[in-house]
């Protein structure tokens, strides 16, 4: 009945605005990703949140068709394999539209010109993203059997969409976060652990809306009425042990990995990830006459930027995607920045702030204009050079290199 | 204890107990009167407050014997609002699937259901766009597609216009040659053209059960041509005549074992 119920689906009718979300959420947004293909992959999993209301509507929706036949299904033999070819039809629609979004992303990373195939871990980030548009299309038919009301179809899709709201601002957001990413995601990957948790729990949840809304309708009080809510508090149980393994990993999905990364050029060297390769040079050139002032006041400079390190490695500097693909105005930013260890707390510190916004200030003297508030810049750096203002830029690199270490 | 179904504080069925065999049985009664109660309790849709239902020996109490009295019965219900997205033949196969049966016999069942209640050639015609009368009559393929041994029919004729009634009837008749067919009626004809057996319930109480001619014997008896008249219109009307009516029919009822609802027909399956 699979086949009937596909052709059937109240999906059909819904595939344009699902395709067209899709769409909206790849064109409409910064490319940036096209570069790298975790990147790539990962950001588009973030549609789930978009789509996956919707799907859940879609199937709230059949649940209500369910439930206004729900005389015809009680008294048939298999109502549990009702629920899941119901469920099942709806999601395989979804999933087709996922997919065809995830292609497409692949064609425009593809285009962008980066080289290779989407290593295995990328596209493994796909499947927590596939379960949870599995586990909000069976808490859509839950609630259309259970509401049993036209309305349920949109109440499901805005109901599901304001969870996942609330959840990405204040709950936890394991529960819910599949993917999305503002940033360049070389040298990290998915851990296993929470996305194998986030799989798992994404399952009991299926299980559990699929075994309540199949439930065989045996006679309430009989030991058979009782035996058939054995299997959905089963369900229940794994709901709840899955959501608490998943929270007690904590919240971050990702953690550091090796990258494999071409070098370019020396002093420094600019080592990128194989999408970036035809842009290093560029970068490289960039952040020379910056690294040059540095050296002439007597700063070490970094011998290496590379993608996948954190900042403040001295020897070797972070090099942000955005700089790498013509962003070059931010070279002498990124010079700074490379300094500053990530547990520097030069947001909490205003004298931190004001060596911050000196050293930049001198660092583009007579290059780019850059605004950087006159008043939060030291008098030393006003004037012209001279020996006592390079010596506040040696000690004060050396002031920020050691901060937060 | 006798069969006893509360509503709540309202008591549907109070106090039954009825044999039912083979050919066709029409409960009659007002509305309220316990016929669609009564259905649901055979299709195993509803719980008895007191008493047993069985149906070909199974009680409805552990999930293989529900499965199996499910697999034995065909319901149409009062109001089957269902699928009207689905085609027709997709409609009556998707009730062969609830049913378990195998994709193998599948089609050609559907097919011969089909038959039975002429619509073959409204095969890829949607539920949606029918009348109300075909749709029953797809409800009713629905319901005879897996071959059960008793079909529970409520109000099927109900909905239908007086010319396709004539085809449904008759259509009926065809179907219950070889089982057991328990309809539901507000109308004096479907006692008239269809019944073998009849049983008036009023208040949740058997008011009558016997032949269509012991129904109408009965009202002869009284001697009282309005009587007989009242009698017949008790399915149509629901005043306080129809009951008195009910009440002095209520003599040709035949109690058997008490507290129980039971389908003995043999070979169901």
């Amino acid at each position: 009945m699979i086949r009937t119920a596909l052709r059937r689906s109240a999906a059909l009718p819904a595939l344009p605005v699902l395709l067209a979300i899709v769409a909206a959420h790849i064109a409409l947004r910064p490319r940036l990703w096209a570069h790298e293909w975790f990147w790539a992959i990962y950001q588009f999993n973030f549609v789930t949140i978009l789509i996956g209301p919707l799907l859940a509507g879609v199937a709230a929706w059949e649940g209500w068709r369910c439930s206004a036949a729900a005389d015809l299904l009680d008294t048939g033999a298999q109502p549990r394999r009702v629920a899941a070819v119901t469920w099942l039809a709806t999601l395989l629609w979804g999933l087709l539209v996922f997919v065809v979004g995830l292609v497409s992303v692949g064609i425009i990373v593809r285009v962008a010109g980066t080289p290779g195939a989407p290593p295995l871990a990328a596209l493994a980030s796909v499947l927590p993203a596939m379960g949870l548009l599995a586990a909000e299309c069976a808490v859509g038919l839950l609630i259309g059997w259970w509401v049993r009301h036209v309305l349920a179809a949109p109440a499901a899709a805005v109901g599901c969409f304001l969870l996942s709201l609330w959840l990405y601002v204040s709950g936890p957001t394991v529960l819910i976060e599949v993917g999305g990413a503002s940033g360049s995601m070389i040298g990290v990957s998915v851990r296993v652990g929470p996305a194998l948790a986030q799989l798992a729990y994404f399952a009991a949840v299926v299980l559990l809306a699929v075994l309540l809304v199949g439930r065989p309708r045996p006679w309430s009080g009989t030991p058979a009425a009782l035996a058939s809510l054995a299997p959905a508090a089963t369900a229940g149980v794994l709901v709840l042990g899955t959501a608490s393994i998943l929270v007690a990993q904590g919240p971050n999905r990702l953690q550091p990995a090796p990258e494999a990364l071409v070098c370019v050029g020396t002093a420094p060297q600019v080592c990128v990830s194989a999408g970036y390769v035809r842009y290093a040079a560029g970068a490289r050139a960039a952040l020379l006459p910056y690294l040059s002032r540095l050296t002439e006041a007597g700063v070490p400079v970094p011998a290496k930027f590379a993608q996948d390190v954190n900042p403040g490695g001295l020897t070797v500097g972070p090099i942000e995607s955005t700089l790498l693909l013509g962003r070059v105005d931010g070279a002498g930013f990124a010079v700074i920045n490379s300094y500053l260890s990530k547990k520097c707390p030069i947001d909490q510190d205003p004298s931190l702030q004001t060596e911050w916004n000196g050293m930049i200030s001198w660092l583009y003297a007579g290059s780019v204009p850059i605004s950087v508030d006159d008043a939060s810049i030291p008098s030393i750096v006003r004037g012209p050079q001279t020996p006592a203002q390079l010596a506040w830029v040696k000690a004060t690199m050396a002031h920020l290199a050691a901060c937060g270490r | 204890m006798d069969l006893v179904v509360r509503h709540g504080r309202r008591v549907a069925i109070d106090g039954i107990s009825l044999e039912l065999g083979q050919g066709i049985v029409v409960l009659a009664g007002p509305n309220g009167s316990g016929k669609t109660t009564l259905l649901r309790l055979l299709a195993t849709l509803r719980r008895p407050s007191h008493g047993q239902v069985s149906v070909a020996g199974l009680a409805p109490t552990s999930a293989r014997s529900l499965r199996e009295i499910r697999r034995r019965t065909g319901y149409l219900s009062q109001d089957p609002r269902q699928h009207g997205h689905l085609r027709v033949g997709e409609a009556v196969e998707y009730a062969a699937w609830l049913k378990g049966m195998p994709r193998q016999t599948r089609t050609t069942r559907v097919l011969e259901a089909l038959d039975a209640v002429d619509l073959s050639r409204w095969k890829e015609r949607r539920l949606g766009e029918l009348s109300g009368g075909t749709r029953r009559r797809v409800h009713l393929a629905q319901a005879l597609v897996h071959g059960p041994g008793v079909l529970l029919l409520d109000e099927p004729t109900t909905g239908v216009d007086a010319e396709h009634r004539v085809e449904f009837r008759a259509l009926l008749r065809r179907v219950a040659t070889d089982r057991l067919v328990i309809l539901s009626t507000h109308l004096t004809e479907d006692i008239e053209l269809l019944a073998e057996r009849v049983i008036v319930l009023d208040h949740g109480r058997v008011a009558f059960d016997g032949t269509p001619e012991g129904l109408t014997d009965m009202g002869n008896k009284e001697g009282n041509k309005e009587a007989n008249n009242e009698a017949n219109n008790e399915a149509e009307g629901d005043g306080p005549a129809d009951r008195a009516a009910s009440e002095r029919l209520a003599q040709g009822s035949r109690p058997i074992e008490r507290g129980l609802l039971a389908v003995v027909q043999r070979d169901l399956s």
